[in-house]
């Protein structure tokens, strides 16, 4: 930590400041306290940690244009989707029935969760924006009726959403900063993630809609590689969870996954174990196991 | 030893005891003597304890039929119902162990004493390896009044407690199953008594006994407290002792106060073997009345008067407060669970804006957190705050017994310490606790004493300042907090912090201090002084620095805030972590399932929810295998031979 204050200034420490306030005002929201939320947002905007009190991901890069909404016609892709906007209304609503779907993600398509939605998925792939260059997701969210999200930011502003409304919008309401949405089914709307996002369903039946993400257009393509290259293989989330974990070996035969410790944790186990004279412990959930090792001969 | 010589020294046993019978022969001595023979059992001396509580059963006998009845029986004619006063609920805690006609026999007598039984509320607390545990189940079904409560055994005061929880009473009078209530109407004698106080004491602050002439001068037993008593001092019985002065305790905190008063008029009985009044059976074996203990317990009641006199001041305060204040309005209450994390991310913002010097940013932040209720003071920023506590930076060294003892016993301490650094055995090791602190150089530590326990390796090396501090329950056995060896080294800068809670304060024994060493604590500069104690409040902002040449030692020692009592203190001490506590944490932070030692190897199982993921990317990956040394992992796929 020392090192990298000193070498890269302040940049560092405003990023730690940024995700230490996400927690702040987002408790503060728990809460149900917004005005206390928004009492520390002014702080931070006055101590240099953000530009804007409603634009507070926890990832901030400088330089890309920062507005609430974007116009959707700017993006050309709109008008393919709501071109074909029948065909997979009736596919989404045919074949997802009453959960969510996370479609595409980690630069891949979830084949099963694309079953039955043919002509979705085949539009959506003729859009490299969302799909080959998505370092996010592609998603069919639900709000049910009743539901009320407390006013959040997402973490990065370099991710737009593109919501295409598909059902259900009598009652939903969303606000995006001082902005709030107007619904219609069939047109997509484009939001900067980032800014703050509070979300209302009052009406009687599910909101659901197509949810896209894409990186922000103003992303110089450096920092685009950077983001695209984050996206993780199953390969790296095993290696990165080990790494977590001081873990030196996994392994997964007949059903039963196996870790093996690091050394420092080796060590640790070994002087718990000897303190509570144990040789084995379970945990499952309230339930705690012990047991003695057996003095059977091996 | 012969079958004879064992006859002969049960028969002078028996002697001894049988003297006890005379008020004048009845030492401390016969105590120990009835322990060993309620734990002898060889067949020359198993007579000894039957024989003699034969005579003890029928002097009872001849007390009940001969005194308390005819005392009773009078008594009924003599009581009058009062008509005038309010009747109070009366709530009796009784703790009983393998006695369930002696609660029988208590509870019998209470109700058959009373006036008016409807407003009654016998609390009675079963240990759950009580080998009588289903006749008291059976008894407590029989007379519906009575309230059991079975749990650990977790010794008399701590019971006491445990009852006075779930006491509805106004006033709670504590009981146990060796009493008999003797006079009639000693429920109206409290009614009386009560309304007499409430009337003079608006605050409901006293502390009641009953005196039925049975005491000489200046003598009491078993405290009736009134409500406002208990929930102003937040506990019935203190838990420091093993077994006499919890009483004690409470009569006299009464009496520095002056709220110490008698119920006049009402005998209850005390059938306890040190009187003769009851056979001596397993159950006070079990309390360990031996005369060390005793002893022990009464030292550490004169040793620990200071502490009576705080609560004496915290009782005094609350009576001074209680005069009747306009309302406040009440602000909406956030959850204290996000208090809680409000307060420890405010305190990580702060942290990191003093990591990176920008003090005046940190500030800010602190400023607003006052301002939003999160803190008292913008200086004192705990991420566990208990309110209510004395906020004051530094405290006075007289307050606290023993550091005068300390400063005496400094000579001794430092010598050992200097002993022992830098040799080959020095346990004093740069900090991995706090090295997220350091600005710049270098923090070494090493704990004797934390999460409860002597730590053997380091205190090992340091056998005289363990012995020394040995005789200081305040640092140690009530003690959630460390004792350390802290050396700091010249070029150090440690950043301005707030420890982790105010519930402690920090003492500080200098052992060596070079030129060019300060703290400043609440943003006030202070120096040490070697073998010159500084005690203050570690959840002040502090901050050290070492502008000198040679290294700075000092011995920190926490101790309770002294204002803390009650269900907190119970709650700090309990949060020490034993080693089973922290392996299930350990296991519940890595998300592990199981963790077992395997022919001398570690092999871990994950919890669900990791080995869900793990063999979802697994599957996804066609893995079956991986093994990370450095940075590089080998993958074992499906179908590889392994």
């Amino acid at each position: 930590m020392t090192e990298q204050l000193e070498s890269g200034g302040h940049r560092y420490l405003e990023q730690v400041a940024r995700g230490i306030l996400c927690d702040l005002i987002d408790t503060w929201h728990a809460a149900g306290e917004p005005e206390r939320a928004a009492e520390c947002a002014k702080l931070a905007v006055a101590q240099g940690v953000w530009q804007h009190a409603a634009q507070r991901p926890r990832d901030l890069i400088a330089g890309l244009s920062a507005k609430p909404l974007h116009d959707p016609v700017g993006f050309w892709f709109t008008a393919l989707i709501e071109e074909r906007f029948p065909e997979i209304r009736a596919e989404i609503l045919a074949a997802v029935g009453s959960v969510e779907a996370c479609l595409f993600g980690e630069g891949r398509w979830r084949e099963d969760e694309c079953a039955g939605l043919l002509v979705t998925r085949a539009v959506l792939a003729q859009i490299p924006e969302i799909t080959t260059f998505n370092p996010g997701t592609i998603a069919i969210s639900r709000f049910r009726p009743g539901t009320r999200v407390v006013p959040q930011c997402g973490a990065t502003n370099a991710i737009l959403r593109v919501y295409l409304p598909i059902s259900g919008i009598e009652g939903a309401w969303m606000r995006v900063a001082q902005e709030v949405v107007r619904w219609e089914e069939g047109r997509c709307v484009v939001l900067d993630d980032s800014f703050e996002r509070e979300v209302k369903h009052e009406g009687t039946e599910d909101f659901v809609a197509l949810v896209l993400e894409l990186v922000h257009p103003d992303l110089d393509p450096a920092h685009r590689a950077r983001l695209l290259n984050h996206r993780l293989t199953p390969e790296e989330r095993i290696a990165a969870l080990m790494r977590e974990r001081g873990l030196e070996a996994v392994s997964y035969h007949d059903g039963e996954v196996t870790l093996h410790p690091g050394e420092e944790m080796r060590q640790l186990v070994f002087q718990y174990m000897r303190a509570a004279g144990v040789s084995g412990v379970e945990v499952d959930g309230d339930r705690v196991r012990w047991w003695q090792a057996t003095t059977e001969s091996a | 030893m012969s079958w004879l010589a064992d006859f002969g020294a049960g028969c002078r046993d028996f002697g001894r005891l049988l003297r006890g019978h005379s008020k004048r022969y009845r030492t401390a001595r016969l105590q120990d003597i009835a322990t060993a023979a309620v734990r002898h059992r060889s067949p020359a001396r198993a007579w000894v304890v039957p024989t003699i509580n034969f005579t003890i059963r029928t002097r009872q006998a001849m007390t009940r039929t001969l005194w308390l009845e005819p005392r009773q029986i009078a008594s009924r004619f003599r009581h009058r119902p009062t008509v005038d006063v309010r009747r109070c609920d009366i709530s009796v805690l009784c703790p009983t162990r393998e006695r369930v006609s002696g609660l029988a026999r208590l509870i019998g007598s209470m109700r058959r004493t009373a006036h008016d039984t409807t407003r009654i509320q016998v609390l009675c607390y079963v240990d759950s390896d009580d080998r009588l545990l289903e006749k008291y189940r059976a008894y407590a079904s029989r007379n519906p009044y009575v309230k059991l409560i079975v749990g650990d055994p977790v010794g008399v005061p701590a019971t006491w407690n445990a009852l006075a929880r779930e006491a509805k009473g106004d006033v709670l009078l504590m009981a146990n199953d060796d009493q008999f209530y003797v006079d009639h109407g000693w429920d109206l004698a409290i009614d009386r008594t009560v309304a007499e106080y409430d009337e003079r004491y608006p605050d409901g602050v006293y502390c009641l006994y009953f005196d039925g002439g049975q005491y000489s001068q200046g003598g009491a037993d078993f405290p009736i407290v009134s409500r406002a008593w208990y929930e102003a001092l937040g506990y019935y019985s203190t838990e420091l002792f093993q077994q006499w002065q919890a009483e004690r305790w409470i009569f006299d905190i009464a009496e520095r106060i002056e709220r110490l008063h008698p119920i006049p008029g009402v005998f209850v009985d005390h059938l306890h073997y040190q009187d003769y009044k009851a056979p001596f059976d397993a159950t006070y074996q079990r309390h360990r009345l031996t005369r060390e203990k005793s002893l022990a317990d009464q030292a550490l009641f004169h040793r620990m008067a200071p502490k009576r006199e705080q609560e004496a001041e915290r009782l005094r305060r609350f009576i001074a407060e209680s005069v009747p204040q306009p309302a406040v309005a009440e602000e909406k209450d956030v959850p204290g669970y996000l208090i809680q994390s409000l307060r420890r991310h405010y305190a990580n913002l702060i942290d990191a804006w003093h990591y990176g010097a920008r003090t005046d940013d940190a500030h800010a932040c602190a400023e607003l957190a006052v301002a939003q209720g999160v803190w008292d003071l913008p200086m004192q920023r705990a991420r566990e705050h208990v309110p209510g506590l004395e906020a004051s930076a530094l405290h006075d060294p007289k307050s606290l017994w023993f550091i005068a003892y300390l400063e005496e016993n400094y000579p001794q301490i430092r010598a050992e310490i200097e002993r022992v650094l830098d040799t080959s055995i020095d346990p004093v090791r740069p900090t991995t606790d706090d090295d997220g602190l350091i600005r710049h150089g270098q923090w070494k530590q090493a704990h004797l004493f934390r999460d409860g326990q002597w730590q053997e390796q380091v205190c090992a090396h340091f056998p005289v300042t363990r012995a020394l501090l040995e005789q200081i329950p305040e640092v140690t056995t009530f003690s959630p907090g460390v004792i350390t060896v802290s050396r700091v080294e010249p070029g150090t800068h440690i950043m301005p912090h707030c420890g982790p809670t105010n519930a402690l304060v920090r003492v500080h024994l200098p052992i060596k201090i070079p030129p060019g060493v300060w703290i400043k604590v609440g943003g006030q500069r202070l120096v040490w002084e070697e073998g010159r104690c500084l005690i203050f409040d570690d959840s002040f902002e502090h901050e050290v620095g070492h502008d000198g040449t040679e290294d700075r030692v000092v011995l920190i020692l926490d101790t309770l805030h002294p204002d803390l009592a009650g269900d907190h203190e119970q709650r700090l001490l309990q949060r020490r972590l034993n080693t089973e506590e922290q392996i299930v944490a350990f296991m519940r932070d890595g998300d592990f399932g199981r963790a077992e030692v395997r022919d001398g190897e570690v092999v871990i199982r994950p919890g669900s929810g990791m080995c869900d993921r793990l063999v979802r990317d697994m599957n996804d990956a066609d893995i079956v295998g991986a093994r990370l040394s450095g940075d590089d992992v080998t993958w074992q796929r499906a179908g590889e031979a392994r």
